[in-house]
């Protein structure tokens, strides 16, 4: 039961890491690859950390493995932000149509 | 459902492609922040290689070094050595930015597609003649001649492979000749075991190498002025969470060191990335910290390395050789020293001046 | 499951691989960056199911320490240009407004840096002080020195980016 349900929530992840990943190569401008690339960091990885919780041998695994999304959280919003506040310093125009 | 088995070696097979194809991208490449940052990726890729064959220890290095002091290095080499080098791979204005979505986005080609159509093109040896990398002397060796000596290389790499392949017994190496000594040593991991009791001398000296480094980037300037006058907030918050987190995490690093992979270099590259988080994040030290404090702490591993290396020949023992029961203690202090002056060190180096 | 973790990580590793593309591609700098950052999430992913499929808890470490650095590249991309740039601009302005709190800040920030040696590393590092430029003179020597090569291309191309 929990097995089934940690091979769930890995493929999930693993789904959501494709849309970033196509997202990034397909979307037309920085701003929109930003967003497609932050739905990998947050989701992707996220679906797949709690996948491994459920299999973690102990309490603190899986706390160390929650520490890891969650930092990984922290450090992709401020990328997010620096880059978008980047290119809009810039001048980059979003995209529109 | 014998094609499981091959997963592994599917792996193993994509990483090895990846990594040759970034190397050569990132050599080859004609814009060079296009080949830094390919060179960030090949970084974080030989990290997953070095795990794959077991080295975790210096995949840890890898990683922490690759996504920390170094990409932030070459990136801030490159501003020095071309100011406007970001500027030039973007579109200046909307009608181009329209024209890059729909066609190729590095607009001066019109060379390659049409030596594209005559099928010249070189296929193997990569980028085009007309974007010159900067610094390149004009001229490059003609077709013709790269294909010869590509043709001429061949032979020696497909000798070389064939050796290889005959290598592929499990060689012994010195596994046991460690395993034996294992209890004497002060720790309980083979490789810090290695790193800092059997082979300490080759540490020592490595630690002097990169203080001499740094001695080195300090003689050539002082450091340079980046004066920012407010850092984003959410850039601000960000070191004020990670650095703290970095400095917990360097510590828990050496201390796991003793069990598991990790060690003083590795958390000393943690140290270093932090160091340069709180430099990019505005922050600065106080003048007073950087005279002898800033000295201290940079010397302090070599210096206690050497001095308890030296300090064991009063009591009889050799050069760096523990006395009985006291190893554990020693390369704790050790290490300590270590980590604090590999991530000054590393800090320094990518401030890039004396104070 | 152990075929599954295999398979979800050589999934990921051709996501990553084709992730390449961009960085290619990518028009802007920014479009680089992004893949570049991309590749630390999904190679933190790859780490972590190695972890479980050859059943290596020091793998969580590696992935730990990527984590924690994601930030620092695209960090280091954004601030350096914007650094050099307000380095041209401003540096008699810049200076001129941060000699105030220089001197009640040196007070606790040398009594901070004196700490006995036996203190751990994190100490050590909260002696560093978030505070004013060092010296204003010598930050003018030196940052004139070294910007000047840079300071008249960036100041002039940085005119209309004073925002």
């Amino acid at each position: 039961m929990l097995v089934s349900l940690s091979i769930l929530l890995l493929l999930a992840g693993a789904v959501f890491f494709l849309a970033g990943t196509l997202g990034l190569l397909r979307f037309p401008d920085v701003y929109t690859r930003l967003h497609a690339l932050t739905k990998a960091d947050n989701l992707g990885l996220g679906l797949i950390v709690l996948g491994l919780m459920l299999q973690a041998d102990s309490l603190a695994a899986a706390g160390k493995l929650l520490f890891i999304w969650l930092l990984l959280l922290a450090a992709s919003a401020t990328a997010g932000q620096l880059v978008a506040s980047w290119a809009q310093g810039k001048g980059i125009k979003p995209w529109r149509g | 459902m014998a094609w499981l088995n091959l997963l592994p070696l599917a792996i193993d097979l994509v990483l090895a492609l990846t990594l040759l194809w970034l190397a050569w991208r990132a050599l080859s490449s004609p814009d060079l922040f296009r080949a830094v940052v390919l060179f960030i990726a090949l970084g974080l890729v030989l990290g997953l290689v070095w795990v794959r064959l077991d080295a975790v220890d210096i995949a840890l290095a890898e990683i922490a070094l690759g996504a920390g002091v170094t990409g932030a290095l070459l990136l801030a080499a490159l501003a020095k050595l071309q100011p406007g080098a970001t500027d030039s791979a973007e579109p200046a204005s909307a009608a181009e930015f329209a024209a890059a979505l729909e066609g190729d986005p590095d607009t001066p080609r019109p060379a390659l597609a049409e030596r594209a159509a005559t099928g010249t093109a070189p296929i193997a040896l990569g980028s085009t003649l007309d974007e010159r990398p900067v610094g390149a002397a004009a001229g490059t060796a003609p077709i013709a001649l790269r294909w010869l000596i590509a043709l001429l290389l061949i032979p020696p790499c497909i000798g070389l492979g064939l050796v290889v392949w005959q290598l592929w017994v499990p060689a012994p190496g010195l596994t046991d000749l460690v395993a034996a000594r294992l209890d004497e040593s002060g720790v309980t991991y083979p490789v810090t075991a290695v790193l800092l009791n059997f082979r300490g001398y080759d540490t020592l000296l490595e630690l002097a190498v990169l203080l001499l480094a740094l001695i080195g980037v300090w003689s050539l300037s002082p450091a340079p002025h980046l004066d920012d006058a407010e850092p984003e907030p959410a850039l601000a918050a960000l070191s004020r969470l990670l650095a703290p987190l970095m400095i917990l995490v360097a510590a828990y690093l050496v201390w796991i060191g003793a069990q598991a992979p990790g060690g003083a270099f590795q958390a000393g590259s943690v140290l270093g990335a932090a160091g340069v988080l709180l430099r990019l994040s505005g922050w600065r030290l106080s003048p007073r910290a950087t005279g002898w404090p800033l000295r201290l702490a940079l010397v302090l591993g070599v210096a206690v390395f050497a001095f308890i290396g030296l300090a064991v020949i009063g009591l009889g023992q050799p050069l760096l050789g523990y006395p009985a029961g006291w190893a554990k203690p020693a390369i704790l202090a050790i290490e300590l020293a270590a980590t604090l002056s590999i991530g000054t060190i590393l800090a320094a180096l990518f401030i890039g001046g004396r104070p | 499951m152990q075929s599954l973790y295999y398979s979800l990580i050589l999934f990921l590793l051709l996501t990553l691989v084709a992730g390449l593309w961009r960085i290619r591609r990518g028009p802007t700098a920014a479009d680089r960056m992004l893949a570049a950052q991309l590749f630390g999430t999904t190679a933190t992913a790859i780490l972590l199911l190695l972890a479980e499929a050859s059943t290596a808890p020091a793998l969580h470490d590696v992935a730990l320490v990527l984590a924690l650095l994601a930030a620092i590249t695209v960090t280091a991309f954004t601030r350096r240009v914007r650094g050099l740039r307000s380095a041209d601009l401003g540096l008699v302005d810049a200076t001129a407004g941060k000699d105030a709190p220089v001197g009640e800040a040196d007070g606790e920030d040398s009594a901070r840096s004196r700490k006995p040696l036996g203190a751990c590393a994190g100490e050590r590092r909260e002696g560093l002080a978030r505070d004013a430029s060092p010296d204003p003179a010598s930050d003018l020597a030196s940052g004139l020195s070294s910007g000047s090569a840079n300071g008249s291309a960036n100041s002039a191309a940085g005119g209309g980016h004073a925002g």
